[in-house]
């Protein structure tokens, strides 16, 4: 029974895919309005056969992970910084309440003209939208800390800088992993929208090229394959954070 | 060395949120002396700032007006001289029984096989042996708490901090530990300041209970309860009139005001 479960939820999704299947074939809308869930499929098969769907998934996978990664060691450095200094805290806490809300996005056209139209204009996008949210989860989790937990290192004789490392940081992982599954799926958007804006093949360039040729298929393909591949990254987060929280309550299965 | 007193407070005065508009007068004018290896305890109504005049003598709350000598030096922060223990435990939730019982011993620098040594010796007198690899979270409450002792014990204190260590129990595993605490007391000749809401068990524990005020805190009376004692539940007069009258002294605290 528990190995069905994983199948099982898939249930509902598989029933969006008939249904977009059987509306399609009803015909209330046309072919290039709407096409047909199998003929979508059909393309992405032949994507994935002339092996442009994995070069396009590998440039997109590349480029978000690699911002997010940037973001999330500077978005960690400076939340634990700003939780244990002073100094940090001044200089931080303004500017992030002035860059979380910021839309990121706008940054592109200067990033563009700053890092031109490769890959460095994408990762840096990605990191950006990233970094606000990482150190902001980072923080709170830090100044979270139950003060009991710091006396007690403090008092086993841990130095300030090796009670930040050992006891804030792992204290704080489980809201440093939150603020991480909700950086990951917006690295993605970000990446796949720079694509989009810019070009330089991934998938957002996929979409770009079936828009310009009026290809209807091609751009379902494309969003089906962006779904795929997020789904994919999240829940291999999800997975990292059972790995790494093996000791927190939230990981073991309930008993009795 | 003997004469001198292990914690003096003197004129300690203390105020929470100094230099805020919400600032409020915890503990005033206090003034205690505690013996090498005597084990006294703090009791007074709630708010009255016994745990943090236990914290202030850890040296994890600064203070400015008065003095805290611990062992003829002037507190200006923690150290392993006071070792702490917790009323929610504060074991490392991402460290397993043994690793936490390390953690201490690494910190000083002891070498790898002996602090094993002494890790594992602690835990087996904390009667923890085979649960040296699990997690606090997967322990009992009295398990957690004797495996936060045993971490504090590694470092060898020679002063001992409890704030209510014994306050999110059940009754028969307190009465449990409050043996054990004796026994660890009696055989390691530790000083003991011990905090309280519970006033049989500072009179069952200690040699002298302090009494505070409601705030800010003053003490209002120190009752000398360093006769012998059987136990929680003995009949011995002497053990009943001072808790009888502690009592009596700790419910005037709350009369005005409280209803």
């Amino acid at each position: 029974m528990s190995r069905l479960r994983p199948l099982l939820s898939l249930l509902p999704v598989l029933a969006v895919f008939a249904f977009w299947e059987g509306f399609a074939r009803a015909g209330i809308l046309s072919d290039f309005l709407l096409p047909r869930f199998s003929v979508v499929l059909q393309r992405i098969w032949e994507d994935f056969r002339d092996g442009l769907l994995l070069e396009a998934i590998g440039q997109t996978f590349y480029r978000a992970v690699a911002g997010f990664g940037l973001a999330a060691l500077l978005g960690v450095s400076v939340g634990v910084a700003m939780a244990g200094s002073r100094a940090a805290r001044w200089f931080f806490e303004p500017v992030v309440s002035v860059g979380f809300p910021t839309p990121k996005i706008a940054f592109l056209p200067i990033f563009m003209l700053w890092l031109g139209l490769g890959d460095a204009s994408k990762v840096a996008i990605a990191a950006l939208a990233c970094f606000f949210i990482i150190t902001t989860n980072t923080y709170l989790g830090a100044v979270g800390v139950d003060r009991h937990f710091l006396w007690a290192a403090r008092s086993l004789g841990a130095s300030r800088t090796a009670v930040l490392r050992e006891v804030i940081l792992p204290a704080a992982t489980p809201q440093v992993l939150t603020g991480f599954q909700i950086a990951l799926p917006i690295a993605l958007i970000t990446t796949l929208v720079g694509e989009m804006i810019m070009g330089g093949g991934g998938l957002g360039g996929l979409l770009l090229d079936s828009q310009r040729f009026a290809d209807s298929v091609g751009l379902f393909a494309g969003i089906v394959e962006i779904a795929v591949l997020g789904t994919v990254l999240i829940r291999g987060l999800a997975l990292l954070r059972r790995l790494l929280l093996h000791w927190h309550a939230e990981a073991r299965p309930v008993t009795s | 060395m003997s004469g001198t007193p292990a914690i003096r407070v003197a004129g300690l005065r203390f105020e929470y949120g100094e230099g805020t508009r919400q600032r409020v007068l915890t503990l005033d004018g206090i003034e205690l002396s505690v013996r090498r290896g005597e084990f006294i305890s703090l009791v007074g109504p709630s708010g009255c700032g016994k745990s943090t005049l236990l914290y202030i003598i850890g040296g994890f709350v600064p203070y400015r007006v008065g003095e805290v000598v611990v062992n003829g030096a002037r507190v200006t922060g923690p150290g392993k001289d006071r070792g702490v223990v917790f009323q929610q435990f504060a074991l490392f939730p991402w460290k397993t029984v043994l690793q936490n019982v390390l953690y201490g011993l690494e910190k000083q620098r002891v070498p790898r096989a002996e602090a094993l040594d002494r890790a594992r010796g602690l835990l087996r007198t904390a009667r923890l042996d085979g649960f040296e690899n699990h997690y606090p979270s997967q322990l009992s409450g009295g398990m957690r708490q004797r495996a936060a002792i045993a971490r504090t014990l590694a470092v060898e204190p020679d002063i001992l901090l409890m704030d209510e260590p014994f306050g999110a129990l059940d009754a028969q595993t307190r009465s449990v530990m409050q043996e054990q605490l004796r026994e660890i007391w009696r055989s390691t000749g530790k000083t003991v300041v011990f905090v309280t809401h519970d006033v049989r068990e500072a009179v069952y524990l200690s040699e002298r209970v302090v009494l505070m005020t409601k705030r800010p805190g003053r003490i209002k009376e120190v009752v000398d309860t360093a006769f012998p004692k059987t136990g929680e539940m003995t009949a011995d007069p002497r053990f009943h009139e001072a808790v009888a009258h502690i009592w009596k002294s700790v419910r005037a605290e709350f009369e005005p005001g409280h209803g």
